[in-house]
C-alpha cells in the first residue's frame, strides 16, 4: 500500500483550523464561566496551560515517529491493556467532533435555517468530510492549504469590522476579582486541548515527525493569539455581560455592528470561516478515528470503516444531545473541565510513566 | 459509464440546489423598516405598529402624483409581543420580516409603566432583528407619528432615522442609541441608558416662535433625550440639557453656540463647534467621592452680526473663548441638575468609579443613586476658537 504523507506545514494548518474553530464558535473563555472582562486574561492562561499539554503529547508522539498512538500504547502498556486503553482515544475523537458538528448545526438552525431538520445539516457536513477523508490524508492536507488562506482572510475581516465600535472602557476594571474567575474561565478551553490527541495519529503521517513538537506548539500559539484578540474585541464591543450572555458571542458581535449603512450584515465572514474550519476539524477527527480504529482491528485500509463510522457520527451528533441546553450543560466548567482534563491528564500520565519505566528498566534487561 | 452517471448526478444536483430549505422569496415577504410599541397598563395589552415598505412603488413613480403611499403602517394588540405579532399576521398578506428594521419607537406610556425590556430583549434573541436598530421614545401619539407624511421623505421611518442621525452629527442635540448601546448601559454598573425623544409638532398647540414655519411644517421634532433607570423611563432632558449631557460624555461632534461679542451691545458671534471631548476622572477626596470633569471644546467663527472683527490673539479672542466655555458650562450645569435631582446617572460617573477605583466602588455600589444625587463635579472647560472664516473683520461701512 502506498504510504500517504502530509507536510508539516499542512499539519500546522490542520491544527490551527481545528483549534480556532471551536474557539470562534463558543468563545468558551467568556461564555463558560464568570471571567467577564477578564476573559482575555483567561485566554492567556489558556495559552500557557495548553502549551504544556501540547508539548507533552507531541513529545510522546515524536518518541515513536513511525507509530500511531494506538500502536505505541499497546507497545508501552502491553497488548490487551494497550488495546483497551486506546479505545479512550477513539471515543475522544468521536465525541469531540460530534460536539463540533452539533454546535455548528445549532448555529445554522438558530441563526439562519430554523425549519431545516438538524439531521439534514449534520448529514451534509459529515458527508462532505467523509468524501474528503476517503481521498486520503494528502487531500485533506491540500484542502487545509487552500482553506487556511480563506479562513485567515475572513478572520481578519471579523476582527476589523467591529473595531470602530470598540470601547476600551468595557475591558475595565482589569483583574480586580483575583485569580478565581480567570482560572474558571480558562478551565473549559484548556480541557478542550484534548483535541491535540489527534497528533498521536497524524504524527506518523507527516514528512518529518521529529519536527512535530515545533509545528504543534506554534499552531496552538497562533490560534490562541487569535482567541485573545477575539476575546478582547468581543468584550470591548458588546460589553462583558452581554458577550457572556450570548449563545454564540462572535455571531452576536458581528450582527451588532455596521460600518456604514451599506456595509452591514457581515455574518458571512463568521459563518463561512467557521464552516471551513469545521469541515477541516471534522475531517481530521474522522480520519484519526478511522485510522486508529483500523489499526485497532488490524485492518490494512481504514477506508472500509469510513462510511459506517460516518453514519455513527451523524447519529451521535443528532441524538447525543437532546437540545442546545444539553449542549451548554456539557460545556459547563463543572462538567466538561474534569472530563476533558481527565481525558488529558490520565492518559498522559499513564503513557509517560510506562515510557519512562520501559526506558529505565528495559535498558538494563538489554532490550 | 461511471462518468456518465456522475454527470447525470451533477445535473440532478443542480435541480435540488436552486435554493435553501427555508428560502422565502422577496415577493412573499413583508419587509418591516421600523416599528412602534405601546402598552396599555389597564388592560395589560401590548400594541405593535410596524411600518412595511410597499413593493408596488417603483423609483420615480411618486413624482407623477401617485396616490399610493410608499409604506403601509399596520398595528395589532396582544398579550405579549409575539401574540400581537400573530394577530398582525392575520391582517398582512405576506410573511413579516424584521431583518431590515432601522428604528423602534416606544410610547412614553410603555417606557414608563412597563419598561422597554420586553422589546429590546426580543431584538437580542431574534435571529432577524439586529442590535443596530436605533431606539427612540415618542412623547405623544405614536400611531400618528408613524403614519404622518414627512416632507421630502418617501417613508417616515427612514426620514426619522436620518433626522436623528443628522441632529446628532450637526448639533449634538440628541442621542443615537442603538440596541447594543442600550444593552451596554443596562448591564454595566454605574451607568444608565438614555434614548432620543420625539414629538409630533402640533400646529394648534404651538405658540410663539415655533409656529412660524413657512409652508408645511416638519411634523416630527426631536425634543432631546429621555433617561432611564434600568429599562424604565423616568424623565426627559430638553434641548439644552441634552447638549449639556452630551458635552459630559464627550459626544458633541458639532453644534452652534451663540455668544455676545465682547464689548459690543448687540453684536452676536456664531461659533460652530468642530470638536468636543471630555475626560471623566473619579477622585476620592477626604473620604468623599468627587468627579473631575475636563472638557475641551474647539470651533470656528461662522458669523459676526456686526462690523466688528478679529484677526490676531487679543483680549477679544480670550474673552470669546471664555464666553464659549461659559455657554458650555451652563448647559452642563443644567444637565447635571436635572439628572441629579432624578438620581439617574446617565453619564457613567459610577461606571468610572467601577472601572478605575473598584474597591471604593464596592462600598458605594448599593446606594450609588443617593451618592450621585449629591456628587460634586469639578468642571474644567478649555475652549479654543481655531479660525474665523474667509474674512477677518467686518466691512468698513462709510
Amino acid at each position: 500500500m502506498r504510504i500517504e504523507k502530509i507536510a508539516n506545514r499542512q499539519l500546522w494548518f490542520l491544527l490551527f483550523l481545528m483549534r480556532s474553530t471551536i474557539i470562534l464558535a463558543y468563545l468558551p473563555v467568556l461564555t463558560s464561566a464568570d471571567a467577564l472582562q477578564d476573559a482575555w486574561i483567561s485566554a492567556i492562561v489558556t495559552l500557557f496551560g495548553s502549551q504544556i499539554f501540547i508539548l507533552l503529547i507531541a513529545l510522546l508522539a515524536t518518541k515513536f515517529p513511525d507509530k500511531t498512538i494506538i500502536q505505541y500504547s499497546q507497545l508501552l502498556l502491553g497488548y490487551w491493556p494497550g488495546k483497551l486503553f486506546s479505545l479512550v482515544f477513539l471515543w475522544l475523537f468521536l465525541q469531540l467532533s460530534v460536539v463540533d458538528i452539533r454546535i455548528y448545526s445549532e448555529v445554522l438552525i438558530t441563526g439562519f435555517l430554523p425549519h431545516t431538520p438538524i439531521i439534514f445539516i449534520t448529514g451534509i457536513m459529515v458527508f462532505a468530510a467523509t468524501v474528503c477523508v476517503q481521498q486520503g490524508i494528502e487531500v485533506l492536507g491540500r484542502i487545509a492549504d487552500v482553506l487556511f488562506i480563506l479562513f485567515v482572510f475572513m478572520l481578519v475581516g471579523v476582527v476589523l469590522v467591529p473595531l470602530g465600535e470598540f470601547d476600551i472602557h468595557n475591558l475595565q476594571p482589569v483583574f480586580v476579582r483575583g485569580w478565581g474567575p480567570v482560572l474558571r474561565g480558562a478551565l473549559t478551553p484548556v480541557a478542550l486541548i484534548s483535541q491535540a490527541w489527534v497528533l498521536g495519529i497524524l504524527t506518523p503521517a507527516t514528512l518529518s515527525p521529529k519536527k512535530v513538537i515545533k509545528t504543534a506548539m506554534t499552531a496552538e500559539g497562533a490560534s490562541l493569539a487569535i482567541l485573545i484578540l477575539v476575546a478582547i474585541i468581543t468584550i470591548g464591543v458588546l460589553s462583558p455581560q452581554e458577550g457572556a450572555r450570548a449563545t454564540f458571542p462572535l455571531l452576536t458581535l458581528i450582527r451588532s455592528v455596521q460600518i456604514t449603512y451599506f456595509l452591514q450584515r457581515m455574518e458571512v465572514l463568521v459563518i463561512f470561516s467557521w464552516g471551513f474550519g469545521l469541515f477541516i476539524s471534522v475531517s481530521t477527527f474522522l480520519y484519526s478515528g478511522a485510522k486508529g480504529f483500523s489499526q485497532w482491528l488490524k485492518i490494512e485500509d481504514y477506508r472500509i470503516l469510513l462510511w459506517p463510522m460516518a453514519v455513527i457520527w451523524v447519529f451521535m451528533a443528532v441524538g447525543g444531545f437532546k437540545d442546545i441546553f444539553a449542549l451548554n450543560e456539557f460545556f459547563q466548567p463543572a462538567i466538561f473541565a474534569p472530563y476533558g482534563l481527565a481525558l488529558l491528564i490520565f492518559p498522559l500520565a499513564l503513557l509517560w510513566l510506562a515510557y519512562l519505566l520501559r526506558n529505565t528498566t528495559g535498558r538494563s534487561k538489554g532490550d | 459509464m461511471y462518468k456518465k452517471i456522475l454527470v447525470l448526478l451533477v445535473f440532478f444536483a443542480l435541480l435540488s440546489l436552486c435554493g435553501c430549505w427555508d428560502r422565502l422569496e422577496p415577493e412573499r415577504r413583508a419587509i418591516v423598516i421600523g416599528g412602534g410599541f405601546d402598552y396599555n397598563p389597564e388592560r395589560e395589552l401590548y400594541q405593535v405598529i410596524f411600518q412595511i415598505v410597499s413593493p408596488l412603488i417603483r423609483q420615480g413613480q411618486n413624482a407623477g402624483g401617485n396616490e399610493k403611499p410608499n409604506y403601509w403602517t399596520v398595528s395589532a394588540w396582544g398579550h405579549s409581543l409575539y401574540d400581537a405579532l400573530a394577530n398582525m399576521s392575520k391582517k398582512v398578506s405576506r410573511r413579516i420580516s424584521f431583518s431590515h428594521a432601522q428604528l423602534y419607537v416606544f410610547s412614553e406610556r410603555m417606557a414608563r409603566t412597563k419598561g422597554v425590556l420586553p422589546v429590546v430583549n426580543a431584538v437580542a434573541r431574534s435571529r432577524e432583528s439586529r442590535r443596530i436598530i436605533i431606539l427612540a421614545v415618542a412623547k405623544d401619539n405614536l400611531e400618528q407619528m408613524l403614519t404622518v407624511n414627512l416632507p421630502i421623505e418617501s417613508s417616515n421611518v427612514m426620514g426619522l432615522t436620518n433626522q436623528i442621525y443628522l441632529t446628532m452629527e450637526e448639533m449634538g442635540g440628541t442621542a443615537v442609541e442603538d440596541t447594543r448601546d442600550f444593552f451596554t448601559k443596562l448591564v454595566q454598573p454605574g451607568i444608565e441608558p438614555h434614548v432620543v425623544g420625539l414629538e409630533l409638532s402640533d400646529k394648534k398647540n404651538n405658540s410663539g416662535e415655533d409656529k412660524t414655519d413657512p409652508g408645511i411644517e416638519p411634523p416630527i421634532r426631536i425634543i432631546g433625550k429621555y433617561f432611564f433607570k434600568d429599562d424604565r423611563l423616568i424623565g426627559l432632558l430638553n434641548d439644552r440639557e441634552t447638549r449639556g449631557s452630551n458635552w459630559i460624555i464627550g459626544n458633541v461632534r458639532a453644534g452652534t453656540l451663540v455668544v455676545k461679542y465682547p464689548g459690543e451691545q448687540d453684536v452676536l458671534v456664531d461659533v460652530l463647534i468642530s470638536r468636543g471631548s471630555s475626560q471623566i476622572k473619579p477622585v476620592i477626596r477626604e473620604g468623599q467621592p468627587l468627579i473631575k470633569l475636563k472638557i475641551k471644546v474647539s470651533g470656528h467663527i461662522v458669523n459676526i452680526t456686526g462690523e466688528s472683527g478679529l484677526k490676531e490673539e487679543s483680549v477679544v479672542t480670550k474673552s470669546l473663548n471664555q464666553r464659549v466655555s461659559q455657554v458650555v458650562r451652563n448647559d452642563i450645569e443644567l444637565a447635571l441638575k436635572k439628572t441629579q435631582s432624578n438620581q439617574c446617572d446617565i453619564f457613567g460617573f459610577g461606571f468610572a468609579f467601577y472601572r478605575l477605583m473598584y474597591k471604593e466602588w464596592l462600598e458605594m455600589e448599593d446606594n450609588w443613586d443617593e451618592i450621585f444625587a449629591n456628587l460634586p463635579v469639578e468642571l474644567t472647560i478649555e475652549a479654543d476658537i481655531k479660525n474665523m472664516g474667509l474674512v477677518n473683520k467686518g466691512p468698513d461701512i462709510r
